[in-house]
């Protein structure tokens, strides 16, 4: 039977605006958002092909936001798809455009008034924060502000304007006081926050 | 003895044939020309002492409730058992692979940055270890192995061929195949000279099921690769960065 044209399966659908909803139910959505990350496969992995699906099938990774206290949160929905930042993970990247404004370069101190795309909840000494993509959000009344990273995360890109230094041979991203040390993980450039 | 109701064994008939296509049972058996064809078109690719092709690949994510489909690009070149070289090209990233027989190296253009490891001496094991141990996943790996056969059909569970489909104007054959975790279709050129013109992988066992798609060109089989293809030469101003074992996020 051939499927219905998009207009027509559309027809009955009463849409629920997704981005339109209460401070309660913005934390409920949050909170469930959360449970579904850490419990299923990130979609935005990079595939593996049918080899090594086979192969890793019962390669169970843990999934613990807080494994080996390293607070790796954002811990890679690698493949290409980075939402935020042009520098992030590996994600199916080219979404960029479909979050249009939320995309391009976050600045710290920049408010958004709906939630990042696959927000997680973690706390770090004692400071609750937002992760998404591995910028930091906190929220505040109007929504969402673009904080600093806590100092020994890894983070998926570093902030607009960060200038690139090196120090010791090492090269750095230095932004609001906080050096960025780039290394390749699962792929892709990610940035460890240090202060030195 | 005469049958006296011609038209009801007719009807019976196709009753009997409606009721087994309309429970379409899960394939239980790979039936041997899909086995044959894709037999074919691994052996045409193992027989080649170096190959590259280049494909766009298609991939679902789920955002914002929002089932998405993003692309990017690869290029590929081979040399068996041990040279690849890989580009990766999405909208935002643009990323060199290189696998010289001893180390693999990532170089990630967009910022410039390059990282080394240590690898083993065959694609295949490679494809383990960068897997296993930095987290990354090469892609299109199924054609990358050594014996694509042996690998692809090792977890099968069940073959159909689909019959002869076109696809950008290249005749095709379709077979499919399904393993315990992902179901997958190749379409494989039709001809003398059998080659994967596209793929879809469905991961059946995710949420949304979602579909890796590529679609291949540019196949050449030839009988080397020249050797400074695969050794990687930093770019002006690049900066050596560290490799971190592979996250745990799966």
């Amino acid at each position: 039977m051939p499927r219905r044209p998009m207009r027509t399966s559309n027809r009955k659908n009463t849409m629920n605006h997704p981005n339109q909803p209460t401070r309660e139910g913005l934390r409920l959505l949050l909170v469930t958002i959360l449970g579904i990350a850490l419990l299923t496969p990130s979609a935005w992995a990079d595939r593996r092909g049918v080899r090594s699906s086979n192969r890793n099938v019962n390669v169970n990774r843990n999934s613990n936001v807080n494994v080996n206290k390293n607070v790796n949160v954002n811990v890679h929905h690698d493949v290409d798809v980075n939402v935020h930042h042009s520098g992030g993970y590996y994600h199916n990247d080219d979404h960029g455009h479909f979050w249009g404004g939320l995309a391009a370069g976050l600045v710290i101190g920049a408010i958004i008034s709906t939630p990042p795309p696959n927000p997680q909840t973690v706390v770090v000494q004692n400071t609750t924060y937002i992760v998404s993509d591995g910028v930091y959000y906190q929220t505040s009344g109007s929504g969402y502000v673009v904080v600093n990273p806590p100092i020994g995360v890894v983070v998926t890109a570093y902030p607009p304007g960060a200038v690139q230094t090196i120090v010791n041979g090492q090269v750095f991203f230095l932004a609001n006081g906080i050096y960025y040390r780039p290394a390749m993980q699962n792929g892709v450039t990610v940035y460890t926050t240090v202060r030195l | 003895m005469k049958n006296q109701y011609p038209i009801l064994a007719a009807l019976c008939g196709i009753f009997a044939v409606g009721s087994v296509l309309a429970a379409d049972p899960a394939p239980s058996a790979i039936d041997p020309e899909a086995d044959g064809l894709l037999r074919a078109a691994c052996t045409n690719l193992s027989a080649a002492k170096a190959f590259s092709f280049k494909a766009e690949v298609w991939e679902d994510a789920v955002v914002f409730g929002h089932k998405v489909a993003t692309t990017k690009t690869v290029e590929a070149q081979v040399r068996r058992p041990d040279r690849a070289r890989i580009e990766i090209r999405s909208p935002k990233h643009s990323r060199g692979l290189w696998y010289d027989g001893q180390s693999l190296t990532l170089l990630d253009r967009l910022h410039n940055l390059y990282a080394a490891a240590a690898v083993p001496e065959t694609i295949d094991k490679v494809l383990d270890t960068a897997n296993d141990k930095f987290g990354i996943n090469l892609p299109l790996e199924d054609l990358l192995v050594n014996d694509p056969y042996a690998s692809a059909s090792e977890a099968i569970k069940g073959g159909v061929y689909f019959g002869k489909v076109t696809i950008l104007g290249a005749p095709c054959r379709h077979i499919a195949f399904s393993t315990d975790q992902v179901d997958w279709q190749l379409w494989i050129q039709d001809g003398p000279n059998p080659l994967p013109r596209k793929l879809v992988i469905t991961y059946k066992n995710e949420a949304t099921a979602p579909q890796f798609t590529a679609i291949f060109s540019a196949w050449k089989l030839k009988s080397g690769i020249a050797e400074k293809t695969f050794v990687f030469t930093p770019p002006k101003g690049a900066a050596k960065i560290e490799i971190l074992p592979a996250a745990e996020n799966e």
